[in-house]
């Protein structure tokens, strides 16, 4: 994903917690700026999970419309704004392909169960999300054409990884050992941007 | 299962992807309120959501925009000050004015759809009725054709059982030209010999003529007429023994009749030619006295 957040962002001056501000006051115009900063990354992942434009256009302005009226729960002071954007994009998009598949479904929860609003350390800078993901697509080009392959079924497609091993007839200790790999390299790179 | 043994399975869960019975166990501990493992999985979804980088690099269509704000905005906007609110009420006639415009060419264009869907179904129903025509006239000649059918059909079948009668006909001349051939035969041979029977004419008279190869020809003038269910058999009598039978004939309706008896060895053996009246289908031995008894040998 091209990550392309507005000048302002870049300068800082303004920050996820300020929209979110405006967002709780039903600002159109806030709703508007959380869109242009984040829109191009959720569309990018929502379109490699959907394939279609058209359902990927209907996902997104599905996104923005609970982005605007779950604005009010929202705790600015405390969440990532970015992340939760993302991972709702992800999540919507596969429900979406898998809508038959109750288990998929079910257990989408987690984003919600921990509370996207609740961080587990400070609050996330307005840029920081984005900036993150660039920096670990980079970091993950290390990866070997399995490790990346069973990263990509899990995050894109929602398989398991069972479902995994039996998509691409590997063993599922196999790919258990190459998840493990690819999710152990995924914290470093993780560590690696937040300690920048 | 301990926080170490979970400690690889966060990932998986925050991606929705953990199998059971790990995925019940975390989710059994965030509901408890676990501290630890709230914290787990708020840092794993944080850190999965990095992934969205590896989607390619694509940009949202600009119009995407409009539609979503579009979705939100027309019901939530604040109204801050009377001057924004007249301007709104200003902007919102403006809108009302621009769609009562718009409805009104809408309504004309609803019209002539309206009008060019009657032409259209005035057409079609012009073309219904010219199709029903059509269809009384091909239900009129096909009767016409079952007609005509059923006429040829009858006339087939008398054509087949006049055949059959021809073909019955064919049969019994070719049976004729076979007799008359045999007649010609016996008649023609030079060592046939001629014997007459019957003096007068106003009895039954004619002659029989028997070949050296043993053929009999009998040939009749003035016999009695028979009954429907009679026929006259003719007998080759020997000097000693029953009589063998020579075959049937009928003489037609003038008394006369040519009949040649199947040309037998045994023929020549025979001392008289008899013929007596039997039923129909013939007899074995003679069932009547002889009407006609010709010697054989002087």
């Amino acid at each position: 994903v091209e990550i392309q957040p507005s000048s302002k962002d870049r300068s800082g001056e303004v920050a996820d917690s300020d929209l979110v501000a405006r967002l709780r006051e039903r600002d159109p115009d806030a709703l508007g700026a959380i869109y242009d900063r984040y829109a191009h990354a959720a569309y990018a992942v929502v379109l490699r999970i959907t394939h279609d434009r058209g359902v990927t256009e209907d996902l997104l302005q599905e996104l923005f419309i609970r982005v605007w009226n779950r604005g009010r729960e929202f705790d600015a002071g405390r969440g990532a704004l970015g992340v939760w954007i993302l991972s709702i994009a992800r999540n919507l998009a596969i429900d979406h392909v898998r809508s038959a598949q109750a288990r998929f479904t079910q257990r989408l929860a987690p984003v919600e169960q921990v509370d996207h609003f609740r961080p587990a350390s400070s609050a996330v800078e307005p840029e920081s999300v984005l900036d993150q993901a660039r920096t670990v697509r980079t970091a993950l080009s290390s990866l070997t054409a399995n490790e990346k392959q069973v990263l990509e079924l899990a995050y894109f497609e929602g398989c398991s990884q069972s479902e995994i091993a039996s998509r691409i007839g590997a063993p599922l200790g196999t790919v258990k050992s190459w998840m493990r790999a690819a999710l152990s390299r995924l914290r470093e790179a993780a560590k690696g941007t937040a300690a920048v | 299962m301990t926080h170490e043994e979970m400690f690889e399975l966060y990932e998986l869960y925050a991606l929705g992807v953990l199998e059971e019975p790990a995925y019940s166990e975390i989710y059994k501990h965030i509901e408890e309120g676990c501290e630890h493992c709230t914290s787990r999985v708020h840092s794993a979804v944080k850190t999965t959501s990095y992934l969205a980088g590896l989607a390619e690099d694509i940009t949202a269509p600009r119009n995407l925009r409009r539609r979503v704000l579009a979705s939100v905005h027309p019901v939530s906007a604040p109204v801050r000050s009377w001057t924004s609110a007249l301007g709104g009420l200003g902007a919102l006639c403006l809108v009302l004015l621009g769609m009562a415009l718009w409805s009104s060419n809408q309504a004309q264009r609803m019209r002539s759809t309206v009008d060019a869907l009657t032409s259209q179904r005035d057409d079609l129903r012009g073309r219904v009725s010219t199709l029903n025509s059509e269809r009384t006239e091909l239900l009129r000649r096909a009767q016409e054709m079952h007609a005509m059918v059923d006429a040829l059909t009858s006339q087939r079948n008398d054509l087949r059982a006049q055949m059959q009668m021809l073909v019955a006909e064919r049969g019994r001349l070719r049976n004729q030209r076979g007799e008359l051939q045999t007649v010609v035969n016996v008649v023609a041979n030079a060592g046939t010999r001629t014997l007459p029977f019957g003096a007068a004419n106003d009895v039954p008279h004619g002659r029989v003529f028997i070949s050296p190869t043993g053929g009999v020809v009998f040939v009749g003038l003035q016999l009695p007429q028979l009954a429907p269910d009679r026929t006259f058999q003719l007998w080759l009598v020997p000097a000693k023994g029953p009589p063998r039978s020579g075959g049937v004939f009928r003489p037609n309706s003038l008394g006369e009749a040519i009949y040649a008896s199947p040309a037998l060895s045994g023929n020549l053996n025979a001392a008289a030619v008899a013929v007596s009246v039997e039923p129909r289908q013939g007899s074995p031995a003679p069932t009547t006295k002889p009407v006609i008894v010709v010697p054989l040998r002087s």
